[in-house]
């Protein structure tokens, strides 16, 4: 299908015919309200960045911790993540594409022991199904898979100029204030290469978006706290979507709007739409290649997912737009404290842990449920301090190896094998016996 | 023994200090020892706490085990072993230990050390991804919070003049290491690369001015000795963390000459010679953040590819081995950046991925006996 009436990359008609489709299918069902927007404002985002690129707009490409803000308040500008295509492959287009662009990567001496997001972005780049950037904006959150698929995108585009953020791994004013020296330093990249002036009332607008997202996902995260849950799980990671790619953007605050108040009428209207049986935070990423998993796991096991990692948005979010100032240091603060992953894995365990221990208590979960995405390194080194700290607080938590991009990894069947007997052999039983921590 | 090895007590003695889990010099220094577990440390600091300054390896750590509790199968060996050598006791003469944000394997293996050891100190250095000037500030204050840390804890004061002569020391040991790599650069070389190896990782873990003494002597033996001969081809050796000789005693026993490395524990996580003088920290600094970049360094690929070419030219290489311990992620874009530079300038390149710990001989003879075969050696 051809997008915006002209032919593309098979990959790309693939990924808007299926958008559509979808579109399609969710508009007709009536707890589809929130998936349907979700889904309309990526075929816009979409729409608009072909638009850019067939007008010759200059796109600046970056890797999965960048928010891209400043990038809107150039204005005109084109904005890609270069995991963009195969996250979208495997989520809304066809998941064997997904999986070529892995292949292709790793063809060409791309480890395979590194995050599936981003081979499948290297995939993607060396297939040329990115326009040529004019700069390249290289960040190393949240893990060092960000470090190593920067390095394979500036020498893919070895002539083109990238601008390095350094995130240190505290959690302090100094490292904040050191991320918007960065940003402030960022700006004059970005405006020599683009050709475009950025106009701080735009970066101002774009932050009262940002603040206006903010505040629909903490309503969004109250609403899906009540117990029961009365929106599906498949819908909780997408706050790290949304971050990646639209976070400044009316299509992102539409989104977090959609989110907010599709759960808000269904707790209002109270109508169950699955028996909710046990409550688990999910803690790492989400099984993307087949987000039915989690049709399956409320329905059959009556397992729900309230709040995932990647769903989960840090209370601390709000932008002060009184000053230039100000707004670097909110969009700093934002993007290392706040971005879903780059909040938890970039320093200590003693964040990650905290956080997982906080969102139990506030989701009301039973247990937890750590999908270890193999890449993930930081979080299965620190796994033996997870354990413990579950352990000790009594938390049942099953731990698995997966690809939360790569099917292959772990099948469909084996990952349902090992949820299904986790709920039914452990947590039910001592949900039964009233052994569960509160 | 591969041919030309220097047969001297000396490197009897250097391969005694780098295969023991616990090293005689250290366990019996009077000052205290603090083990630090990156190249972009300068142990030069530490010197001049009056510190006995180790780099952390996990040398005769047979059983990873109580690491691998807490890390886990999925992460580096290296990190599994250093984490286990603590928390198993091997390194219970230290007082303390620094860690940096090298990568998320040595990050974790910090996490565990310092929640699971009973190690009195811990320091900690966040260390910028890139060279750009304005984030050179950043490493001068984190290092000067490091000696503030250093000197609150062990009650030292670190001054100026302790800092260069530490730095004049430090520098001996370089001057050393330089010159055994010249002599292995010869050709025909007077010492092989393992040999080498043994000798920088010894100038990791020695007090230097024990480390220089022994080096004069291994320098004046190797200087006698019959260059090596009957070496089908000279290779260079580039990758991530090693500090095993036994490895490349594999690789020359195969009649490869390692005539020149840029590994960590190598010649290139010695850094360059640094500059004493009246802002010593910031002289540290400034040799040690653009020391030839490890593949942690964001967007520095261009440099370690043209000190790679460098290297490969000056030394007469007719081969490149890459070594990466399995599940490193840092170096795990470096077989992708120089096959897309051999696109345009082929280079014969033999790939390795290895475990800390175990040196898989016949895997590697095989390899490295076809790596030969294939460059007509």
């Amino acid at each position: 299908m051809a997008v915006l009436d002209k032919r593309r990359a098979p990959e790309w008609e693939r990924i808007w015919e299926t958008i559509n489709a979808m579109i399609g299918v969710f508009q007709a069902d009536p707890q589809g309200k929130a998936v349907t927007i979700l889904l309309e404002n990526v075929r816009d985002y979409i729409a608009d960045l072909f638009a850019k690129i067939d007008s010759g707009a200059p796109v600046v490409w970056y890797n999965l911790g960048f928010n891209p803000e400043l990038i809107f308040a150039l204005g005109g500008v084109g904005n890609i993540s270069i995991a963009e295509c195969a996250a979208l492959s495997s989520i809304v287009g066809d998941q064997a594409d997904t999986e070529t662009y892995i292949d292709i990567a790793e063809a060409h001496g791309y480890s395979s022991e590194c995050c599936s997001a981003d081979k499948g972005g290297m995939g993607g780049v060396i297939k040329g199904l990115y326009p040529d950037p004019c700069c390249m904006v290289g960040i190393n959150t949240p893990c060092d898979s960000q470090v190593s698929v920067v390095s394979g995108m500036a020498e893919q585009r070895n002539k083109t100029p990238l601008f390095v953020i350094d995130v240190p791994p505290y959690d302090d004013e100094r490292t904040f204030k050191h991320v918007a020296g960065q940003l402030r330093e960022l700006i004059p990249f970005l405006e020599r290469h683009t050709g475009r002036k950025l106009d701080w009332d735009r970066l101002k607008s774009v932050c009262d978006c940002t603040n206006r997202t903010s505040e629909y996902l903490w309503q969004w995260m109250d609403w899906r706290s009540c117990a029961p849950t009365m929106q599906p799980s498949k819908l909780c990671a997408m706050t790290m979507v949304l971050m990646i790619a639209f976070t400044g953007s009316v299509w992102g605050k539409n989104i977090a709007r959609a989110l907010a108040e599709d759960i808000r009428d269904k707790v209002q209207s109270g109508v169950k739409y699955f028996d909710e049986k046990v409550r688990a935070i999910w803690y790492q990423d989400p099984v993307w290649w087949d987000i039915q998993l989690y049709d399956w796991m409320e329905s059959e096991l009556g397992l729900v997912i309230p709040m995932d990692i990647f769903g989960y948005y840090a209370a601390e979010g709000i932008i002060d737009t009184s000053s230039e100032e100000t707004i670097l240091y909110g969009l700093a603060r934002r993007m290392v404290n706040c971005h879903p992953m780059s909040r938890q894995f970039r320093g200590t365990m003693k964040r990650y842990i905290e956080d997982f221990m906080f969102l139990h208590e506030k989701f009301k979960a039973d247990c937890g449920i750590m999908a270890g995405h193999i890449a993930c390194k930081h979080s299965w080194g620190g796994i033996g301090l997870f354990k413990e700290a579950c352990k000790k607080a009594g938390i049942p938590l099953l731990v698995f190896e997966f690809d939360m991009f790569d099917s292959r990894i772990l099948p469909y069947k084996q990952l349902q094998f090992e949820i299904s007997r986790f709920v039914n052999d452990l947590v039910l039983p001592r949900k039964a016996r009233g052994e569960m921590a509160s | 023994m591969v041919k030309g090895a220097v047969k001297s007590e000396v490197l009897d003695k250097l391969r005694a200090v780098i295969n023991s889990s616990r090293p005689q010099c250290a366990i019996e220094s009077k000052s205290p020892v603090v083990g630090y577990l990156c190249s972009y440390t300068p142990p030069e600091i530490l010197m001049a706490a009056g510190i006995y300054p180790i780099r952390l390896r996990g040398a005769g750590v047979e059983d990873s085990s109580s690491g691998d509790t807490y890390l886990s199968h999925l992460n580096c060996s290296f990190a599994r072993h250093v984490t286990a050598a603590v928390l198993d006791g091997l390194y219970d003469y230290l007082a303390g230990q620094i860690s940096v944000n090298t990568c998320d394997h040595i990050r974790r293996a910090n996490d565990a050390i310092v929640a699971k050891s009973d190690l009195g100190y811990h320091g900690y250095i966040s260390v910028p991804r890139s060279f750009r000037g304005s984030l050179f500030p950043w490493y001068v204050e984190e290092l000067n919070a490091l000696k503030s840390s250093l000197e609150a804890h062990f009650g030292v004061k670190i001054t100026e003049d302790a800092l260069n002569v530490a730095i004049e020391k430090t520098n001996q040991v370089r001057d050393r290491i330089e010159r055994l790599d010249a002599l292995r650069r010869r050709d025909p070389p007077k010492i092989n690369g393992a040999d080498v190896l043994t000798s920088s990782v010894a100038a990791r873990i020695m007090p230097p001015e024990k480390f220089v003494e022994l080096a004069d002597e291994l320098i004046a033996a190797s200087e006698e000795a019959e260059p090596i001969a009957d070496i089908r081809a000279r290779v260079i050796l580039i990758g991530g963390e090693l500090d095993d000789p036994r490895f490349v005693h594999t690789i020359e026993g195969q009649g490869a000459h390692v005539a020149g490395d840029m590994l960590c524990y190598g010649t290139r996580g010695l850094g360059r010679k640094v500059e004493p003088g009246a802002d010593p920290i910031k002289s540290l600094a400034r040799a040690y953040l653009y020391q030839i970049p490890c593949a942690r360094m964001m967007g520095e690929f261009p440099e370690r590819y043209q000190t790679m070419l460098d290297l490969y030219r000056g030394v007469k290489a007719r081969g490149i081995i890459f070594q990466r311990i399995k599940f490193c992620q840092i170096w795990s874009s470096e077989v992708h950046n120089l096959r897309h530079r051999f696109e345009s300038e082929p280079l014969p390149m033999l790939v390795l991925d290895r475990e800390y710990g175990l040196v898989h001989s016949g895997q590697i003879k095989t390899r490295v006996q076809a790596f030969l075969e294939s460059l007509g050696a």
